[in-house]
């Protein structure tokens, strides 16, 4: 019986980590936001309920942090920009192929980066999507150490 | 001794605070605060109740019908527990402006508050109204919520405060019955603006317009901090009344202590009605365009007029991945255009990516490789998009009409009210070209030559979406009408039937322009003869700037209860004139033509004029 109980509790003390490493690898990629609650396509979609002052799920959306990504190197201190960043991959990714768009307006204002250093920053940046995107597998932690290394050289 | 003194030492100061405690409250009763226009907003008050429902919100037992008792409690309390402060800031703001609180209360800490001011740090306010969604009853009106927008010049770093019902998606038909009566339960809730901006331009697809409002930084923190006092409290959400759009006008109304904004929303509160009574009340300052994802897409085809079919075929293969990203760069056309064709392609993919459900790996691949080839090109192409009509301009959202006619050589006079919204022979200004509701529309007839008078028609839900089909988006139109109508029997009079229709079908043409629909109308007439249609449906319709032509062509084969068949065509020509935003003037001839009635063609023509409002 003992042994039972202790080979239980050790299933669930190991359980634990192994969890916590995969929510490490789903979230915050290309694709993690953008792709999360799909609306139902369906034709004759009449009995479809969507949102719009129908649905409060999230009741404490602003608490919702960035727990499930992986974090920045010591280097990056800035929690609002790794936020931003990890929730908004894909337009930001967007934006900075196109050298333009809101996601990476907002970044370049969260990054501190001065109005006269703007223009330069965003068209290395597009310059340098290869090596910001280097693999599908980019997390949002990747993203933001390239940003702030280019962000030096500019 | 030693012990009675320290009890004394202790109890004087006692002694004075509870006198404080009652010289405030006596002078809050002699300023009247308990009517103030703010605290009873700060209460959610309608005359003379609350419309908050659970009870811990009520510092009182009689809070939720005594102003006057809920303040001498909230004052008590603060006195009591300065802790209190943390769950009601904002009537702790309030009170302390008129009572100077803070004099005889020790402010405290608030931990969690502070995190989530320093977070949310409201600067300015807006109203967001994101647009009708017509695939969703719930949502065919459009919703609207409150954006507290930080100093960040970026409005993607504001928080959005949303009301919505905690309904259960579960209950489907139940889910429309319980929230229009009150059976759901209502929540304020806060979100990153960017997030609500995903789930409405690219999940929903809907068009989104920000209202600056005037409000004052003060203010807006005043705001913020009424958020947090009723975070965690619910009201009924009814869907007609008692809605998003309603319930938010409440955090308005702090910011304006001579309106009573509130009161004038009693019975139907449409969310662009409220947009329309801020502008008019000089609430809102100015508004800004947010394309949703399709918009974007049909927009960029727009501002790019150099572009040829051919290229926009060409993005559309990108995006389907048929040819790939990279080929786009090897061709031999300019720099600028290569950029315009991949731009085009992205945006078309990440549409798709949704629309499609593309698994998450497949979507990581193709995307980077589109972007990739997209950053190549090195172009930046400033892309403006442009401002459609806003919603504000549209006509009122309840209508009136009166007219003359002739009904198979009869004259009558008709009278119609429509409660809402929006049928396609109206001026699609500020709404959507294409799409109609109407819930419900109800029209009389008198006939004053043989003194008699009829409910022609009572239309109890009718939408009709005629979505245009062009070289990108395939969308399907369809229709629902379910109404009471007078129509034409065997011996040449109109009698009462109970109608269910559906249609489906295709619509090709031009946005604002016109359009064409191509499909299948098909139901039942319930009434003392029953029968049953099928038929194909065609409308035309042309929209100017002044005025709008629809013509209807619906050949049909009928049968019924007896099992008598029956062909008939109905057609029908309405021509509109736009006079100005909220009057036009409507002419209509419609013919039936039944084969097997004694009279085989029934004329009705007739002109009316419409207000709106």
């Amino acid at each position: 019986m003992r042994k039972l109980i202790l080979s239980a509790l050790g299933a669930t003390i190991f359980s634990i980590p192994a969890l916590a490493i995969d929510k490490g690898n789903v979230g915050c990629g290309l694709g993690y936001v953008l792709l999360k609650n799909q609306p139902n396509t369906v034709l004759f979609n009449v009995l479809a309920v969507t949102t719009n002052g129908t649905s409060a799920n999230q009741t404490f959306g602003i608490t919702s942090g960035t727990l499930e990504c992986r974090p920045t190197s010591g280097l990056v201190k800035n929690d609002r920009l790794f936020k931003f960043v990890s929730k908004n991959m894909d337009s930001l990714a967007s934006d900075i192929a196109s050298g333009e768009g809101e996601a990476l307006e907002t970044v370049v204002e969260l990054m501190n980066i001065p109005e006269d250093k703007k223009a330069i920053f965003i068209s290395k940046l597009q310059e340098n999507f290869d090596n910001i995107y280097s693999s599908e597998k980019v997390q949002s932690s990747d993203v933001v150490e390239k940003l702030a290394e280019i962000a030096k050289e500019v | 001794m030693a012990g009675f003194l320290a009890c004394l030492f202790v109890l004087i100061p006692l002694k004075s605070f509870s006198q404080i405690q009652n010289n405030l409250i006596k002078k809050a009763i002699d300023l009247e605060l308990h009517n103030n226009n703010i605290w009873l907003t700060l209460l959610h008050y309608k005359n003379g109740k609350s419309e908050i429902h659970s009870k811990t919100f009520f510092l009182s037992d009689k809070g939720s019908i005594s102003s006057l008792e809920e303040l001498k409690a909230t004052i008590i309390s603060f006195f009591k527990d300065n802790k209190t402060i943390c769950k009601y800031p904002a009537r702790f703001y309030f009170l302390n402006k008129h009572l100077n609180l803070s004099e005889y209360i020790k402010t405290p800490k608030c931990e969690d508050l502070n995190k989530y001011l320093k977070e949310v740090n409201p600067f300015e306010v807006y109203l967001i109204f994101s647009d009708a969604y017509i695939n969703s009853p719930a949502s065919m009106y459009g919703h609207t919520f409150l954006l507290l927008k930080s100093k960040y010049k970026s409005m993607l770093l504001g928080y959005a405060v949303n009301y919505a019902a905690a309904a259960n998606p579960n209950d489907k038909l139940m889910y429309y019955l319980k929230g229009i009566f009150g059976l759901y339960k209502g929540h304020f809730s806060m979100f990153p603006y960017y997030e609500k901006v995903h789930e409405y331009a690219n999940l929903e697809s809907r068009d989104i317009w920000e209202y600056k409002l005037n409000i004052n930084e003060e203010n807006a923190y005043f705001i913020a901090l009424h958020y947090w006092e009723i975070k965690d409290e619910f009201s009924y959400y009814y869907f007609f009344d008692k809605n998003c759009s309603y319930q938010i006008l409440y955090l308005i109304q702090l910011a304006f202590p001579d309106k009573k904004i509130v009161d004038n929303f009693n019975f139907w509160v449409i969310p662009v009605d409220t947009i329309k009574y801020l502008y008019k009340e000089g609430i809102i300052l100015k508004s800004k365009y947010r394309p949703s994802a399709t918009s974007k897409i049909n927009n960029l085809i727009n501002l790019f007029p150099d572009f040829s079919e051919e290229e926009i075929t060409l993005a559309k293969k990108v995006a389907n991945f048929t040819i790939l990203p990279d080929s786009i760069l090897n061709k031999n056309i300019k720099t600028q255009k290569k950029a315009k064709i991949l731009e085009l392609a992205k945006q078309i993919f990440m549409y798709k990516a949704i629309k499609e459900k593309i698994p998450q790996d497949e979507y990581r691949k193709k995307l980077l490789k589109i972007l990739k080839a997209r950053s190549k090109t090195k172009v930046i192409l400033k892309i403006k998009f442009n401002k459609p009509i806003p919603p504000e301009k549209s006509h009122g959202s309840q209508k009136v009409s009166i007219g003359t006619g002739i009904e198979n050589k009869d004259m009558f006079f008709s009278y119609t009210y429509r409660t809402a919204y929006h049928s396609i022979y109206d001026s699609s200004k500020g709404l959507l070209f294409g799409a109609e509701i109407l819930f419900p529309e109800i029209e009389i007839f008198t006939f004053p030559n043989k003194s008699k008078m009829v409910l022609n028609k009572l239309t109890l839900i009718q939408i009709r979406s005629f979505s245009i089909r062009n070289k990108i988006f395939k969308p399907f139109s369809w229709g629902i009408i379910s109404r009471l109508e007078r129509d034409w029997t065997d011996n040449g009079t109109r009698k009462q039937f109970f109608n269910l229709y559906a249609i489906s079908g295709y619509s090709f043409g031009k946005n604002k322009k016109y359009l064409i629909f191509i499909g299948q109308k098909s139901g039942v007439q319930i009434g003392n003869e029953s029968r049953l249609a099928v038929g194909l449906n065609f409308i035309g319709i042309y929209e100017g700037n002044r005025y709008k032509a629809v013509f209807e062509l619906n050949p049909f084969y009928m049968l019924d209860i007896q099992k008598e068949e029956n062909f008939g065509i109905l057609s029908k020509l309405i021509f509109t004139y736009f006079i100005n935003q909220n009057n036009s003037i409507v002419f209509k001839m419609q013919n039936n033509f039944y084969n097997n009635f004694m009279d085989k063609n029934l004329p009705i023509y007739d002109v009316k004029i419409n207000h709106f409002f």
